[in-house]
């Protein structure tokens, strides 16, 4: 406990350790966003009230500042629906459950008194978050993660479903929280490769992806050592001191992930092959009894189907009648008059004028991510399999291939409407991307928009960085060896090896960008190792010498790839994805699929086995239940 | 033309080919239209006897040829490189084939005049439909009624320019009356013409016919004004002065609406 941020304090009060005068002013620091309403501070919330709860019974925490914490709570919002017009955003999947987990057990921790923005007292406030926790708990057991993989904000999400666990008198809540914990965890131990969240990611930032040298690295994933806690995989780092869920975890005395999960993590460092489905797709709302009216708005918001045909109604009448800042949501409410104008000029509902813009508004919505991982020892490659190709994404991240912490390589096509405008590598436009084993295809293209649609994308390019290229990260500074062979682009590092292919004329920009002009091109990667191959000479000679052939077509490519450790790999832009004549199984895929667990998707019954060892969530009963035999 | 017929038939076409047409389309039909215009050259060239005509004939002759060559070799390294359909080529072939039949057409019928305007409005409007093949070997039909609609508005407009030019310069005279009024008359059915594909263009699938729609009625308000005088000007030639300017206008709102239409 050797850190004064604020989300370390709780480690220091479960310890017994009384907070240094520095630690007490990051908290009184802390409490501004709470005043001000400001984006983000749930997160500070989350932790307070988890300080609060551990110093139950103690004074760790001196009076004045407890004080003080309680009067911001007091003062707090806690979801749109109270007054207030500000700047917190209350609707992504993470904000979602921090919110309602902070009311929930704010509400427990002082029932009778009144908060003054909602004047509603703690005992209302616990009846108003109670379903709320548990229609967010229930859609993460039945639907997965629409924030699939994120390595930024499944940290967030670890804390809030902690401080359920430890604090929430209601057993169905802490029994389900504890659930979701096992099944995160599970995550982890299933596409955590080394020291990496080295998977797609629905949701995750240049810096954490994007290294520029040994002594400039990507930011370590955020949940790696709530990984480190949970299964002991990857390692720890005394300067995650003030990680969030890493100190919730740390700090809890009853929550620890089934022996299971360790072992099965432990296990699997060798080989994994593994699929995993999250989320839904927007048409797929009434196969699920999910509607899209503001009952149900969330889960659609919290995928970010704001702007699509099924809610931009609704969405639009929420906005107005809760005078929400549609920036917290779906952007500035130019955008969103110049939509309603644009639909009226040429005489169309707002919903079909919208369908129109489908490739952006429908691109960033978090829809059905079936993501595929192949693990060896040497390598792991991993990614979301024939995702919304074309399509513009805010913050995605598809594909991976990872020989170890800093030597991975991916590719990307920066531009559009991102999330930060200054993105080059998360976000931008969704490939065509298809893994199989230790073999990817993926291909960039996309369809033509509206002539408005075309000049704002053109424009923001423009001024955001001439965004008019596609390009890979491969960091040279990384890899042991690093060699190009015609159109391929070859690496080595600790045994194993990777080969990537563009079909356009690729330069090196940098030591770990390869660039290619245009919005259009396939990519081929494939790995191997000293123990399939031999020296890397020999990989790289057998690479560049295999046949490699690329038609292109109105969109996209047909692909065809005589792979030396595959055979024939064949697919287009549209239609299957074939290996030696066999059709390869690109989704939708159950919700779990691996040698551990079979679990269809839309259930909420998860089995996990392995060894003598079995942990069964049964959710629709709140049953959390492991054996070992 | 070309960007306009490109931008008109881009769904369906990835935006990597898109932009690799926008490149080459218009810098191929370029050649592939200036060749058409300097077919007119060569007819007006024919159609003048003198002998010292001879070698500028068989120069221009060499420039058609050259010119036409390299819009048709773009083409082709366009369609090779990135395969695209083999149908481009035949249109390029079919392009050759009617400028050589409006070159003889023209020195034959000793009609430099009609020919002249067919070849200009025509080296003009094909660059949309060139630029539909290259995107894709099926032509809408809104595509091909865009063209049709602007193909007889330009060759009107090219006809009223031609006699507007004429009477300033004083070439007009009595003598040839009759076939001013039969010129007249081909303009007034070229904008009938013209009027009815246009008005046709909107029931033909086009993604924002309230778009469309607002264009075209400045056209046809364009239109309607060129038509009158056009008939006024059957009595008093001066009624024409103004009419190329309202039919460039007319073009000018066309364009507008073929593009918000899609």
């Amino acid at each position: 406990m050797n850190s004064d941020g604020l989300y370390a304090q709780p480690g220091r009060v479960y310890l017994g350790e009384n907070l240094t005068a520095a630690a007490n002013l990051s908290i009184l620091n802390s409490l501004r966003r709470i005043y001000n309403y400001e984006d983000c501070m749930d997160f500070e919330m989350n932790s307070l009230i988890r300080l609060l709860y551990l110093d139950i019974n103690k004074s760790h925490v001196s009076s004045a500042v407890k004080d003080q914490v309680i009067d911001a709570f007091g003062r707090g919002k806690y979801w749109y629906t109270e007054p207030s017009r500000d700047t917190a955003i209350f609707f992504t999947e993470n904000h979602q459950i921090l919110y309602h987990t902070v009311e929930l057990l704010v509400g427990q921790l002082f029932p009778n008194d009144t908060f003054t923005n909602s004047g509603m007292n703690g005992t209302a406030h616990v009846i108003h978050a109670t379903p709320l926790v548990l229609r967010w708990l229930n859609w993460r057991a039945q639907f997965g993660f629409s924030e699939y993989h994120s390595n930024v904000y499944l940290n967030q999400d670890i804390v809030a479903l902690v401080n359920l666990v430890d604090f929430a008198d209601n057993e169905e809540i802490a029994t389900k929280a504890a659930m979701i914990l096992d099944i995160i965890a599970f995550d982890f131990a299933m596409n955590y490769y080394q020291n990496r969240y080295a998977t797609s990611a629905g949701r995750t930032y240049d810096n954490k992806k994007v290294g520029t040298s040994m002594a400039s690295p990507a930011g370590r994933d955020s949940t790696t050592e709530a990984a480190w806690i949970m299964l002991g995989i990857g390692n720890h780092t005394p300067g995650d001191a003030n990680n969030l869920a890493a100190v919730a975890l740390a700090t809890s005395d009853h929550y620890a992930p089934p022996l299971i999960l360790e072992a099965i993590a432990n296990e699997s460092l060798l080989f994994n092959e593994h699929k995993e489905r999250n989320g839904l797709a927007v048409s797929e709302g009434p196969m699920y009894e999910l509607s899209y009216t503001e009952a149900d708005m969330m889960y659609w918001w919290g995928m970010m189907a704001y702007l699509i045909p099924e809610t931009i109604d609704e969405t639009y009448r929420i906005l107005k009648h809760y005078n929400i800042d549609p920036m917290t949501a779906c952007g500035p409410q130019i955008l969103l008059d110049l939509f309603k104008f644009l639909a009226a000029l040429k005489g169309q509902p707002l919903s079909v004028y919208i369908e129109s813009l489908n490739l952006i508004t429908g691109g960033v919505c978090l829809e059905n991510a079936n993501t595929y991982t192949y693990r060896t020892p040497y390598y792991q490659l991993s990614g979301v399999q024939d995702h919304q190709k074309g399509m513009n994404s805010m913050q995605e991240h598809i594909w991976q291939a990872s020989l170890d912490d800093h030597a991975y390589v991916f590719t990307s096509s920066p531009g559009g409407l991102t999330k930060d405008f200054d993105a080059l590598w998360v976000g931008g436009w969704k490939p065509r991307a298809t893994l199989f084993e230790n073999v990817g295809v993926i291909q960039y293209d996309r369809q033509a928009m509206p002539l408005e649609a075309e000049i704002l994308i053109f424009l923001l390019n423009l001024f955001t960085g001439m965004k008019f290229y596609n390009h890979a990260y491969f960091p040279r500074w990384a890899f042991d060896e690093v060699v190009s062979v015609g159109k391929w682009t070859f690496g080595a590092k600790n045994g194993g090896y990777i080969a990537l292919y563009s079909y356009e004329p690729a330069t090196w920009k940098s030591n770990y960008e390869l660039q290619v002009k245009g919005f259009k091109n396939a990519w081929i990667v494939e790995l191997g190792s000293v123990e399939e191959y031999g020296s890397f000479t020999n990989f790289t000679g057998m690479i560049s010498q295999s046949r490699v052939q690329v038609t292109p077509q109105a969109v996209g490519y047909d692909v065809r790839y005589v792979s030396p450790s595959q055979g024939l790999v064949s697919v287009a832009w549209d239609g299957p994805m074939t290996v030696n004549g066999t059709v390869i199984d690109l989704g939708p895929y159950a919700r779990f699929d691996n040698a551990y667990c079979y679990q269809e998707f839309g259930s909420d019954t998860t089995i996990i086995e392995y060894d003598n060892k079995r942990l069964e969530l049964y959710f629709h009963n709140a049953t959390r239940f492991y054996q070992e035999s | 033309m070309v960007v306009i017929g490109l931008y008109i038939t881009r769904y369906g076409v990835g935006i990597g080919r898109y932009t690799i047409n926008l490149i080459y389309g218009p810098i191929a039909y370029f050649f592939l239209a200036l060749a058409g215009l300097l077919v007119i050259e060569s007819i007006h060239r024919r159609l003048d006897v003198s002998p010292q005509n001879v070698i500028r004939q068989y120069k221009e002759f060499l420039l058609i040829v050259t010119l036409f060559t390299i819009g048709t070799l773009i083409t082709t390294y366009n369609v090779w490189t990135y395969y695209l359909d083999v149908s481009v080529i035949i249109f390029i072939i079919g392009i050759a084939i009617l400028w050589s039949v409006l070159w003889i057409y023209g020195v034959q019928a000793r009609d430099g005049g009609f020919t002249s305007h067919l070849i200009v409005t025509l080296s003009f409007t094909l660059g949309l439909l060139y630029a539909t093949i290259l995107n894709g070997p099926q032509i809408p039909i809104y595509a091909i009624l865009f063209f049709l609609t602007v193909s007889f508005l330009q060759l009107a407009r090219e006809i009223i320019k031609s006699k507007t030019r004429n009477a300033a310069t004083g070439k007009e005279n009595s003598s040839i009356e009759n076939k001013e009024d039969q010129n007249l008359k081909n303009v007034l059915g070229s904008l009938f013409l013209s009027l009815t594909f246009l008005i046709i263009s909107i029931f033909s699938g086009i993604c924002n016919p309230i778009f469309y729609l607002y264009f075209m009625l400045a056209v046809i308000f364009f239109m309607g004004f060129a038509i009158v005088r056009c008939w006024q000007s059957f009595r008093d030639r001066r009624n024409l002065r103004h009419v190329p300017l309202f039919l460039w206008f007319g073009i000018l709102f066309e364009l507008i609406a073929f593009i918000l239409a899609i």
